[in-house]
């Protein structure tokens, strides 16, 4: 029996409306030839489709080496009853590296990048048949995985949903960590799978997160609009809205209500000026609207504008790059330029299909890029190669520590102020813990009848909490202050840690002028430079400053810190976590849901967890696969009930991210 | 009054035998190339007050070797120094080296630890020992001398290895022991 198969090389789908609309004209595709023994002859827009055997009771494929040999992403395909498979193939294509291209997590074996081995998906089954209802084919039909995950729980239809001249389909797992998958079909002749991500491994906290109400958490919602995915993202309480439009994200709409309960959301859309309604109460029953319609290329909007320039992004044209940068680039070394774009194209490309390991690729092509390079060159070439993606990198990481850097910025705000207060040191105390030379200055102070000086430069909260020394209370910080303030305008992890260097530098002159009335060489010892730097960075206020930190990490593996840059910036770390401490009950972010462990805990704020974090995990590791193996023999076999939903989450997680390492657990 | 770690380091890094220090940002980092042991040391000052002591972690993880400072003449130092070993042992690198360091000897008039309690413990927890100080220069080259020996080389021979020390008032258990001015 064989069927015709519609193949999209590129999972979001650079060619599906050309293919869809040119089999239309052709004719060539039309209920009829969704039977046995249909064919469609590949030429070049129809090169994406491909032919495949398959059983259709079953549902299962028989030639997988056939598959494989297509050297193709993704097969997708319907069988005569409907049934929706979808197999992600072995693939070279640096549109689809394998086992990156798409976070499909649930009891999904992807593609061993190494052995090149397909795995299947589990097959969502439509238990009518397509054409059975030519208005909406599956409106209403209950859908089911047969491999549901995690085993105690059942997969659950939340239906389908027209939207626009499509259907939106969603299922979801009754337990927790909830995976939703969406599937839109344009009409019953073609089939269009647009692939919803919901199940990628940072976002899975969505239905809990509606359910407790705990801050930070983000789940996403996805309108089939052409290829665009709008996310809710939960942040500090309130519901945000961001869209990714091909590659770019858009600043798509705003909400204009939201329930009381959380349990209804109504999302203006500015392009469209349409109203859409989502139901967030009951756990991903979603109720869209039919507002916005399905656009054809021509018919989007003029404000979107990057799109007739092609899948190759805008920025990734040497015109595009910062002028500062292209000028040093030109001046050392011409030819990176033309490295850096084709760069920033290719990690485009994968970041249409999938941006979870985006991270990971672009610390690899920057490794090589700025290996050997002079800092200045490395930082023109990260700040030209992360320009388009640093916003949008960044502005994930400020998803993951929202709450973290709202607190921060209250608690640096209220002690500038003098509306926060912490606990509080006698000016005696704080002479017992300085540095000798800095009590005996305070004491001759105190004889010689002069003023505290603390009010003049550092705010009386901001010296109590940092035990600064009463001698260089009267420090003058500006210079650090300035170049701490810049950390919320740097291009790159690199200009942050420009940031960083200059206030060092800055603070150990401020040491040697407090000192010593002059800049010698000795600049101080971190009994002092810990102190002011917190102090610095108080006044600086910079917002975000633990995302930043984190995302300064995530671009640099440990070994990168082991020089002055390390220092500075785990001088940084250690600011933020002393202000951490410091967080009066009412800025202390809860608890997360997750939070037994504190693995479990670093796991679930790490955006990119470092080979040490994974190092930390080899105890779960060694409990899958030690002598008595927790294991399971299969993505669908049950999970053992000695581990803990929480651990099930963890391993999960965890084995999502090995894949992104191209580690291969089995 | 401080134990003088960082007077220390600066002693050893502005010594008269090496010139191949780099002025950085002042005593709180600091780096010392030793061309006989190919070892270029990057030294990280750790704040000693009580206050910042939970980010001191942020400082030793990863580092290659430490060096735990006490006063001679301050019992307390002692302790606070065998407190920091307990934690370097119980949340540093498992192979990270150790050296407690008595510093002041110059002042031994006011001895408050004696030697042989501290080489005794430091011969307990397997750490280099040696009476130090800044102010004469006694013992300061042989501490990190010592540290440079010890520390583990690459395979391949290189020019020049980096080894991250930090400086804290005390040190972890599996690191060899030594003594580096006995």
């Amino acid at each position: 029996m064989r069927f015709v198969l519609p193949v999209q090389e590129d999972w979001m789908g650079s060619n599906i409306l050309e293919v869809n609309r040119d089999l239309m004209s052709a004719g060539r595709l039309h209920p009829g030839s969704m039977q046995e023994g249909a064919s469609i002859t590949a030429s070049r827009p129809l090169r994406h489709f491909a032919k495949c055997s398959q059983d259709a009771d079953q549902g299962t494929i028989r030639s997988v080496d056939h598959i494989r040999s297509l050297r193709l992403p993704f097969l997708a395909f319907l069988d005569r009853l409907g049934r929706l498979s979808i197999v992600k193939a072995g693939d070279n294509s640096k549109l689809a590296p394998a086992g990156r291209a798409v976070n499909i997590r649930n009891d999904v074996r992807i593609v061993d990048p190494v052995t090149q081995r397909v795995e299947l998906l589990p097959h969502l089954h439509v238990d009518q048949q397509l054409s059975s209802d030519t208005e909406r084919p599956f409106k209403g039909k209950s859908v089911s995985s047969t491999s549901a995950e995690p085993p105690n729980a059942e997969w659950k239809a939340c239906g389908w949903t027209p939207c626009g001249d499509m259907l939106l389909g969603t299922w979801r797992c009754s337990e927790p960590p909830f995976y939703t998958w969406g599937f839109a079909l344009m009409d019953q002749l073609s089939l269009r799978c647009i692939y919803t991500d919901v199940g990628s491994a940072d976002k899975m906290t969505w239905a809990s997160a509606t359910a407790n109400g705990s801050q930070g958490a983000r789940r996403m919602a996805y309108f089939p609009l052409l290829y665009t995915n709008l996310e809710l993202l939960h942040v500090n309480g309130k519901w945000q809205a961001e869209a990714n439009y091909l590659k770019h994200v858009i600043s798509y709409g705003e909400l204009a209500h939201l329930a009381p309960d959380g349990g209804s959301l109504v999302i203006h859309a500015a392009h469209t000026g349409c109203l859409s309604h989502l139901n967030l109460k009951s756990d991903a029953r979603w109720a869209v609207t039919p507002s916005l319609p399905w656009l054809f290329r021509e018919e989007l909007p003029p404000q979107w504008a990057p799109f007739p320039r092609g899948w190759t992004p805008a920025y990734a044209h040497v015109h595009d790059f910062p002028k500062d940068c292209v000028e040093v680039l030109q001046e050392q070394h011409a030819d990176l330029l033309v490295d850096i774009e084709e760069a920033a194209a290719n990690i485009q490309m994968e970041k249409s299909i999938g941006r979870t390991h985006i991270e990971d690729h672009c610390k690899l092509v920057l490794s090589r890029l700025c290996s050997g390079r002079s800092m200045e060159l490395q930082t023109c070439i990260e700040t030209t190669f992360l320009l388009p993606l640093h916003p949008d990198l960044l502005s994930n990481m400020s998803m993951s520590h929202a709450t973290e850097d709202e607190a921060l910025t209250r608690l640096m705000a209220g002690l500038v102020s003098g509306a926060c207060e912490v606990d509080k040191l006698s000016d005696d105390a704080i002479v017992k813990m300085m540095p000798a030379h800095s009590a005996s200055h305070h004491s001759a102070c105190r004889r010689s009848g002069s003023s505290s000086p603390a009010s003049r430069s550092v705010p009386q909260g901001v010296a109590t909490l940092c035990a600064l020394p009463p001698n260089m209370r009267k420090s003058d910080l500006q210079g650090a202050v300035d170049s701490l303030a810049r950390l919320d305008s740097i291009r790159c992890p690199l200009e942050a840690l420009q940031r960083l260097s200059e206030a060092y530098q800055a603070l150990s002159l401020t040491v040697r002028l407090t000192r010593y009335g002059h800049a010698g060489e000795d600049g101080g010892s971190a009994d002092e430079l810990l102190p002011l730097f917190i102090a610095a960075l108080v006044l600086a206020q910079p917002r975000g400053v633990m995302s930043l930190l984190h995302y300064v990490r995530t671009f640099h593996v440990a070994g990168d810190w082991a020089g002055q840059d390390g220092f500075q910036l785990a001088t940084l770390e250690a600011a933020i976590s002393f202000l951490m401490q410091h967080l009066p009950p009412e800025l202390t972010p809860p608890p997360s849901s997750y939070q037994d462990t504190s693995e479990c805990q670093s796991f679930m704020t790490e955006p990119a967890p470092t080979m040490s974090l994974l190092e930390a995990l080899v105890p779960w590791l060694l409990l899958c696969v030690g002598p008595s193996p927790l294991w399971r023999p299969s993505a669908t076999s049950p999970w053992p009930a000695e581990i803990s939903m929480d651990v099930r989450f963890l391993l999960r997680k965890m084995i999502s991210h090995l894949q992104g390492y191209h580690l291969c657990l089995r | 009054m401080g134990a003088g770690k960082s007077s220390l380091v600066l002693r050893f890094v502005k010594g008269q035998f090496f010139d191949y220090q780099e002025s950085t940002i002042g005593a709180a980092f600091l780096t010392k190339t030793m061309p006989e042991q190919h070892v270029k040391f990057e030294i990280w000052d750790t704040a000693g007050q009580e206050r910042y002591h939970s980010l001191a972690p942020m400082y030793y993880r990863g580092a290659a070797a430490a060096v735990i400072v006490y006063d001679i003449t301050n019992q307390d130092s002692f302790t606070k120094a065998k407190n920091w070993v307990k934690e370097l042992q119980r949340q540093g690198n498992p192979n990270m080296l150790m050296a407690l360091a008595g510093n002041k000897a110059d002042l031994a008039d006011s001895r408050a630890v004696t030697k042989e309690e501290a080489s005794a413990y430091a011969e307990e927890n397997g750490l280099a020992f040696c009476e130090t100080s800044a102010k004469t220069n006694v013992n300061v080259l042989e501490v990190f001398t010592d540290l440079a020996t010890r520390l583990p080389r690459p395979s391949a021979p290189q020019p020049q290895s980096t080894s991250g020390i930090t400086l804290t008032e005390q040190p972890p258990a599996s690191a060899r022991k030594s003594g580096c001015c006995s």
